[in-house]
């Protein structure tokens, strides 16, 4: 996959973010969900509790208030006289106050010793009831006529601890029902009340009572086999229970709560928590990611910006239209060696290009050298033969116009093979130890008749004590002549031709300036080429400066076009090296 | 695709074996009824241990320890039979009157090799009538950095206690712990061959030296509704106490995870009055041969090692006594030093009139000779002897 390095960048970045917010979230959210539903759990749990305490509490307090009864009622007799008057007005007063006390308390019998009921309802009991029962118990729950009901037993005893008779009190349960009316179990909850049968005694969904109910069987067969409380899921309900089991002693009632809800009832809250924390994680998510995209963009831009720059290079472009990249680090450093790298291609290719120009051209020299030498000769037979031809024939003769126009015209085909020869010859004499002003001077005599024929004036401007230059005499007089009379071409009309020279630094300069057209603006960087005129096909070869050019950089020396301060004329700016003092020679 | 192929090839497989092992797991017919005396501590431990280990579904019912007689012998009577039940094993020569039990197959019971106290806590006359699931009975407990004589070799001694320094035991104001001073005095309890000897100048004597440890302050009462061993155990550790009177259910709670600082000794004497937990088959059920099953794998050794280390159960087999540490095993020999209870159908409601009398006596609402007249009247209603007798 041929990916940029900024959508990679990118995707490491999505992955950097998506990876920790879904591992990490998910986990957290994990464990907090499961906190949040033990919390929920432990929530119901507590309520439960609360509630089985309170109901267990109001049983343990009638069963005690029964005991104490008991033990009062058996103080007050005496052995044998349970059926006198005088006991059941005792029994009387005991039972008014019983239920004025507790009034969940609905009938009271009393039993003696011998299992007869001497006051209440007649009961069929058993003389020893409630033995190994700690004196009493609290018994199954009955069903009245649909009414549930509980019996409490307790065995009355006397200050000795001697059994004198046995009360059996009913308790109604209907209290049981008001007491979880109220209960908070949400729209689809419901609380439930059961004995140690698994029978509902109380429910708030206003089920069946007396009967067990299929859809708790599950977790009121777990209830029943452990004492304390726990959960129990199925089918999408939770279901909290707390059996009111006691191991000890007289406190037993075998009876269970149960909490039933749906799940998602139970848990909303926790839930919707979840789901919350869910899409707060998934904004926070996508603004990392949107973050984190910018960033990587930011980060990305000055490779990018390199990237481009490279392709540019490789295409060839290697300078840049834009200012140069800059950025800290170690992008700043290789954008700068980009720079740096592109720089030395621009410079390789200049230098591939002007080798390439050298070699054309010195091929052409050599090309144009040979022929000239193969074409000098005839000319030179023709260009006599033609002169001693029209010198033979009178002014009038029809021949002679002829001959002298071959004579001309072989006497500038001449002219052609000699700058040929010249050129191909030019690298010798380039070098040496010369006097500039003594080579103007010669230059200007030699020059003076034809300039002035051109009605062209020469004016030499030199320093009076210029020094010896590093260049051969015949290449300056020639590169001079040439670029004089390049000057004086360029004024059809005729004109001012000024040649100057003075020391700057360790060089001479010179420069050659005229009052012609100059040089058009794009064509400075090509005068130099070879075969390169503005001038008639008849005036020049084009090879004028290229060989100015090739002179120039034989001494290593330079020379550039341009035009003159006020934008007219040509001025030719030549630098000639000079040579280096005694003391600098010692030191090379 | 191959590897389609093989992943659904995988999955295949993978319900395949599911599938296996639910069958193999799953009950075989109807769940077994299980009705139990455990305390929170010994249920929850059940219903770990068949949630690990049960090859059918068990249901199981808590019973409260103190009506579990009752609502045993009314279930039955009415028809509503469960498979297998756990009861004190006082209550076996009733049960056995009642005809509600089966005996002990040979085939069961030879697969275990059973302590001689156990074999004694189900059988009747001769019979084994039940598989014992746990040894208990009195014993003196103490931590072994305490400043007490020990072991306390008789009753002389432990009077002579000094309760300077506050009480030095703890034990309940209860006919089952006032017995050892019945015996020590040579009450039986029993009423074969002739009436009751409850209140006899012995029985009186032992429950005024009974009573008198807690008049001068060297027994602590520790009675509470609620559960009478959390006072005991609270004051113990909070060091109110030297010596703990009680059964083995309360030494992991006494240990408060260090077994080994704690020390075992029998009451002198070999007076205490020595028990255990049994379970039973009704003869009503239909599923007998599974309730045997379940009853055994209860008495196993290795079960029977753990819950001695974890609940303080004493194991009922030499095999389960082996890995049952050192403390378990402290306390059986201090069981060899007891009694065991009298075999006798109406063993078990001697208490109900004794606790109150002794209650009486120690809280001064009564003489020891006024209280034991009341028990001794009650006793002969109870064994229906003529009321000649009590005059």
């Amino acid at each position: 996959m041929n990916l940029s390095i900024r959508s990679r960048v990118r995707i490491i970045l999505a992955i950097a973010a998506i990876l920790p917010v879904l591992v990490v979230g998910s986990l957290a959210m994990y464990r907090a969900n499961a906190e949040f539903e033990s919390e929920v759990v432990r929530g119901r749990l507590a309520q439960v509790s609360a509630l089985a305490s309170s109901l267990d509490e109001t049983l343990q307090g009638a069963r005690r208030s029964l005991e104490l009864a008991g033990a009062w009622w058996a103080d007050e007799l005496t052995v044998g006289e349970t059926n006198s008057p005088e006991s059941q007005r005792v029994m009387h007063r005991l039972w008014r106050r019983l239920h004025r006390e507790v009034p969940i308390y609905s009938d009271l019998s009393i039993l003696d010793i011998d299992g007869n009921t001497i006051f209440g309802e007649p009961r069929e009991a058993d003389p020893n009831l409630g033995a190994h029962s700690f004196g009493g118990f609290i018994g199954d729950v009955v069903y009245d006529e649909g009414a549930p009901y509980v019996p409490v037993v307790t065995q009355a005893r006397n200050r000795a601890g001697e059994r004198i008779g046995v009360l059996v009190a009913r308790i109604d349960l209907s209290f049981v029902a008001n007491t979880i009316e109220g209960v908070p179990v949400g729209k689809r909850g419901r609380l439930v009340v059961l004995d140690g049968r698994g029978h509902a005694i109380a429910r708030t969904d206003g089920g069946a009572l007396s009967t067990r109910d299929p859809t708790l069987e599950s977790v009121v067969q777990t209830a029943l086999g452990r004492a304390g409380e726990g959960e129990g899921r199925a089918h999408g309900r939770l279901s909290i229970y707390r059996s009111l089991v006691a191991f000890q002693s007289r406190r037993a009632v075998p009876w269970v709560l149960v909490l039933d809800q749906p799940e998602a009832e139970a848990f909303a809250l926790a839930r919707q928590a979840a789901w919350d924390t869910a899409i707060t994680a998934l904004v926070v998510l996508a603004l990392v990611l949107v973050l984190g995209a910018m960033l990587a963009t930011q980060l990305t831009r000055p490779l990018w910006l390199l990237a481009k720059r490279a392709d540019a290079i490789a295409e060839g472009q290697v300078h840049s239209e834009s200012p140069p990249l800059t950025a800290p680090g170690e992008m700043g450093v290789l954008a700068k060696r980009l720079e740096e790298m592109a720089a030395k291609i621009a410079e390789r290719e200049a230098l591939q290009a002007a080798l390439a120009h050298e070699d054309r051209l010195a091929t052409v020299g050599t090309m144009a050298a040979s022929v000239a030498h193969e074409i000098n000769n005839p000319l030179t037979t023709i260009l006599g033969y033609s002169q001693l031809l029209a010198e033979d024939k009178s002014e009038d003769h029809p021949d002679r116009a002829g001959l002298v126009l071959i004579s001309d015209e072989a006497t500038r085909m001449k002219t052609i093979v000699s700058t040929m020869l010249e050129y191909s010859r030019s690298e010798s004499g380039t070098t040496g130890q010369t006097n500039l002003g003594s080579v103007l001077h010669r230059v200007h005599t030699l020059l003076d008749p034809a300039l002035k024929k051109m009605k062209v004036r020469l004016t030499l401007e030199l320093d009076q004590e210029l020094p010896e230059v590093a260049a051969g005499s015949q290449s300056l007089q020639q590169i001079f002549v040439n670029l004089i009379q390049n000057a004086a071409q360029a004024m059809e009309q005729g004109g001012n031709v000024w040649v100057q020279a003075k020391m700057e630094g360790d060089a001479v300069v010179a420069t050659v300036r005229d009052e012609g057209p100059g040089i058009a603006a794009g064509e400075q960087s090509r005068v130099f080429d070879a075969f390169y005129t503005t001038k008639k096909a008849s005036q020049g070869t084009g090879l004028g400066l290229a060989v100015v050019k090739h002179l120039v950089s034989e001494f290593r020396g330079s020379i550039e076009a341009g035009n003159g301060d006020s934008g007219n004329g040509t001025c030719m700016t030549l630098v000639i090296p000079t040579l280096p003092s005694r003391g600098e020679e010692e030191k090379v | 695709m191959p590897v389609k192929r093989s992943s659904a090839t995988l999955l295949v497989l993978a319900c395949i074996a599911l599938c296996g092992c639910a069958s193999s797991t799953a009950p075989k017919g109807q769940a077994l009824q299980f009705w139990h005396t455990f305390n929170t501590q010994e249920s929850a431990a059940l219903q770990a241990w068949l949630g690990k280990s049960e090859k059918r579904q068990v249901v199981t019912t808590i019973l409260p320890f103190a009506v579990a007689n009752i609502r045993i012998r009314s279930a039955l009577a009415e028809g509503a039979c469960p498979d297998l039940f756990r009861i004190d094993s006082t209550r076996i020569p009733g049960l056995v009157e009642a005809d509600f039990i089966r005996e002990v197959p040979s085939r069961v019971w030879q697969q275990r090799n059973w302590l001689q106290e156990a074999d004694d806590l189900v059988r009747y006359r001769g019979t084994a009538y039940g598989i014992p699931q746990s040894l208990d009975g009195l014993a003196f407990i103490r931590k072994r950095n305490r400043d007490i004589l020990w072991p306390i070799a008789s009753l002389e001694e432990l009077e002579k206690l000094s309760a300077d320094e506050g009480p030095r035991i703890g034990m309940l104001i209860d006919g089952y712990w006032a017995l050892a001073f019945l015996r020590a005095e040579g009450v039986t309890l029993t009423t074969s061959g002739g009436p009751p000897d409850i209140d006899s100048p012995g029985a009186v004597r032992a429950l005024k030296r009974f009573a008198a440890l807690f008049r001068t302050g060297v027994a602590m009462d520790v009675l509470e509704e609620r559960s009478p061993s959390h006072a005991m155990i609270r004051a113990f550790r909070n060091d109110d106490i030297d010596i703990a009177f009680t059964g083995p259910w309360d030494l992991p709670a006494l240990a408060d995870g260090n077994p080994e600082t704690l020390q075992v000794s029998a009451f002198p004497g070999a007076y205490a009055p020595r028990g255990g937990q049994v379970l039973v088959v009704p003869k009503c059920t239909q599923n007998a041969a599974e309730a045997w099953d379940l009853a055994l794998a209860l008495s196993a050794p290795a079960l029977q090692a753990d819950w001695a280390r974890t609940l303080g159960s004493i194991p009922v087999t030499r095999d389960g006594l082996e890995g049952a540490g050192p403390l378990a095993n402290a306390f059986y020999q201090a069981l060899l030093g007891t009694a065991p209870m009298p075999r006798d159908v109406h063993a078990p409601e001697l208490f109900d009139d004794l606790s109150p009398a002794v209650l009486a006596v120690v809280g001064e609402d009564a003489t020891a000779e006024e209280a034991l007249a009341g028990v001794n009247r009650a006793w002969r209603r109870l064994y229906n002897l003529p009321a000649e007798a009590v005059e």
